[in-house]
């Protein structure tokens, strides 16, 4: 009976790698592919006066000692969700998304026993603003934000930052549109006058965040309180100044392993502690005055691209920090 | 910048040979010739500074060498900065979950083993790299079904390299078509072709090569040649510790002989009396593994060897360096 389960999705590369070093350790795993959850498994939760019991497939959800949360399969792109498209007015879609938020909450509460790699609670309770508070409260120096809806306190915000300032999205960097018309949803610098041309009074609250100048960015894997950090010179190429993942294929930047100072390790640690995180990869900035600051964490966020450049091997890491919890 | 240290970026790695140094790139791929002197200058230079490092030359050395750090920052080989301890080395360790990283497998008209067994048996090792090298033509179908029965597979093998024979009776369109079938095989090269054709699927590493050369049997291997040469960081740590071409390989030959490579002459067994597994196993079969570059005559002393496949197959004896390399590290000549 296999103790450790994965949650994570179809073709995930990282979760291929960590797995092959689980079975070099000979432990026995089950991994699940959410977006096949539905359509490639058997689930059963069945709650009568004294008893509930979650399962998949043939196993008992509390039966598992160690959960590694890697990935959420992506509920849109699923078969159902995609019949049911475009069906009075997406209303149908929508509610099927619902229904399918509220039966994941159900499988999450119902590993009793098990230790997490990833708390999807933890993930789900974790915004940006929630960051940056923490980030703050741990100790960590953080870009002076704002987040509103009305122009002049946008204005008054970029002139009381005097320098340069960036806007960036509350939830996730998106790209969307049509294949011609594409549209790029990322961190993009903002002029000094910006909103004072800005025709509406009143728009969706945004983010503004102080222009940091770097001298590098950071990229940084956590795990069971160990950091492993990279240095990103992006600032070396005019196209990935503001945003490395403008990604420079001919060119790539400059990634290199970075030993950071004791004092930034250990507000990290208290930082990770007080989100209820045991792994995650998190984004700093090594301003070109010497600041280190925070932007963000992402809890599920690819660890391929420190390892590989960097030579940490992190999928052997996390294969055994899995085995480590089982005991 | 005299008192500040200049530090190369940690994919950047000198290889140091007799008359010369290479500066090898492992991010982007490439490398370029450093002068030993250079070489040892940026070997300290964690410890001190560029003025220390240039205090003990004469003014007219000391221009040159800064000359030289100059074009090293200015095309991305280093940087300058105040806290080299923040920046440290690469790790060099090299090491794999699998016991079996890769193979080939030789047939031709006559080879009557059990492709579909052997592959089973590899994926069971844990190999994730399969070279296929057909020298005769074969139809379509037998293409489809070896493939199929790959993808059918538990997903061990994630990439397919196949050498096939010109086939008149199949079109570039069919090979396309199955590479995009199946997304791992990422090459087909076509031998033995009327014509030369080269298609590079766009956005990714899967290609399509006719060529014109002959290949009739294993012999066409072990050449050793700059544009062979793979700069990237799995190929260079393997080689600082491991065979560049046999490390954790299993082969098997268009007889059914299990070797370290088809080219080579001993065999290890046969796939008609005894397993992969067990072979693999074997503390002779393995001995070829640990014989990296700085073991071998010449080799050693070349200042491209972690980035150049070796060949044991072609070689006069045990430590001599590949017979098909033309190149000589103590006059810097290939002949």
């Amino acid at each position: 009976m296999p103790m450790i389960l994965i949650l994570t999705a179809h073709g995930d590369h990282s979760t291929d790698q960590t797995i092959d070093w689980l079975n070099y350790y000979n432990v026995q795993y089950q991994r699940i592919n959410i977006d096949d959850l539905l359509a490639n498994h058997t689930v059963a939760y069945s709650i009568d006066h004294n008893h509930s019991e979650f399962t998949i497939d043939q196993h008992q959800t509390s039966d598992f000692k160690v959960v590694w949360f890697r990935k959420s399969g992506v509920f849109r792109s699923s078969d159902l969700m995609l019949q049911s498209k475009n069906i009075l007015s997406d209303q149908l879609s929508s509610f099927l998304s619902f229904e399918y938020t509220a039966f994941i909450q159900a499988l999450t509460i119902s590993f009793t026993k098990a230790k997490w790699l990833c708390n999807i609670e933890a993930v789900n309770s974790l915004d940006k603003t929630k960051q940056l508070i923490l980030a703050s409260k741990a100790g960590l120096d953080i870009p002076e934000s704002l987040i509103t809806n009305d122009r002049k306190q946008a204005i008054a915000f970029l002139q009381k930052l005097k320098g340069k300032s960036i806007i960036k999205p509350l939830a996730e960097s998106e790209i969307f549109g049509t294949p011609e018309n594409k549209y790029s949803i990322s961190p993009k610098l903002l002029s000094k006058d910006f909103f004072r041309y800005f025709k509406r009074k009143k728009f969706l609250p945004s983010l503004i965040q102080e222009y940091l100048e770097k001298d590098i960015e950071l990229r940084i894997f956590y795990l069971d309180s160990e950091c492993y950090a990279m240095a990103i010179f992006s600032q070396l190429d005019e196209q990935t100044k503001v945003d490395y993942r403008n990604y420079n294929f001919k060119k790539p930047n400059r990634f290199v392993p970075y030993n950071l100072p004791k004092t930034i390790l250990k507000s990290i640690q208290c930082f990770m502690e007080y989100a209820g995180l045991n792994t995650g990869s998190i984004d700093m900035i090594k301003t070109k005055s010497g600041r280190f600051v925070f932007l963000e964490v992402n809890p599920k966020g690819q660890y391929d691209m420190v390892s590989n450049p960097c030579n940490y091997f992190l999928e052997e890491k996390i294969a055994l920090s899995l085995i480590n919890k089982l005991n | 910048m005299g008192n500040k240290y200049i530090r190369l970026f940690a994919c950047c790695l000198i290889v140091k040979g007799n008359r010369r140094a290479t500066l090898v790139d492992l991010q982007r791929g490439d490398f370029i010739f450093l002068p030993l002197q250079i070489a040892e200058l940026l070997l300290q230079s964690n410890s001190v500074t560029v003025a220390q490092l240039t205090s003990a030359y004469s003014e007219e050395d000391a221009g040159e060498i800064s000359k030289y750090f100059d074009h090293l920052i200015k095309n991305e080989y280093a940087f300058y900065t105040d806290e080299p301890e923040s920046f440290p080395l690469l790790c060099l360790d090299w090491k794999t979950p699998n016991h079996i990283t890769n193979a080939i497998i030789d047939y031709d008209r006559n080879s009557f083993f059990n492709i579909r067994d052997v592959v089973n048996q590899l994926e069971q090792l844990g190999c994730a790299t399969i070279q296929f090298r057909f020298y005769d033509a074969f139809d379509f179908s037998f293409l489809m079904q070896t493939l199929t029965h790959v993808a059918d597979g538990i997903g061990k093998i994630r990439s397919i390299e196949l050498s096939l024979c010109y086939n008149p009776l199949i079109s570039k369109l069919q090979y396309l078509k199955l590479i995009n079938l199946f997304p791992r095989v990422i090459s087909v090269v076509i031998h033995s072709a009327p014509d030369g054709y080269d298609y590079k699927f766009p956005g990714s590493i899967h290609e399509l090569r006719y060529i014109q050369q002959k290949i009739t049997n294993e012999t066409h291997c072990g050449f050793i040649s700059p544009e062979y040469f793979r700069a990237n960081k799995y190929f260079f740590t393997e080689s600082l510790q491991f065979n560049s071409c046999l490390n954790r390989k299993i082969a098997v030959d268009k007889t059914g002989d299990i070797k370290n490579c088809p080219a080579m002459k001993h065999s290890f067994g046969s796939v008609f009396s005894t397993s992969l597994l067990e072979i693999s196993h074997q503390p002779d079969f393995q001995k070829v593994w640990s014989m990296n570059k700085d073991k071998i005559e010449v080799c050693k002393d070349c200042e491209f060897r972690y980035m150049c496949t070796d060949c044991r197959a072609f070689i006069p004896d045990e430590y001599s360096k590949p017979a098909k390399c033309k190149y000589d590290p103590y006059t810097m000549s290939w002949a």
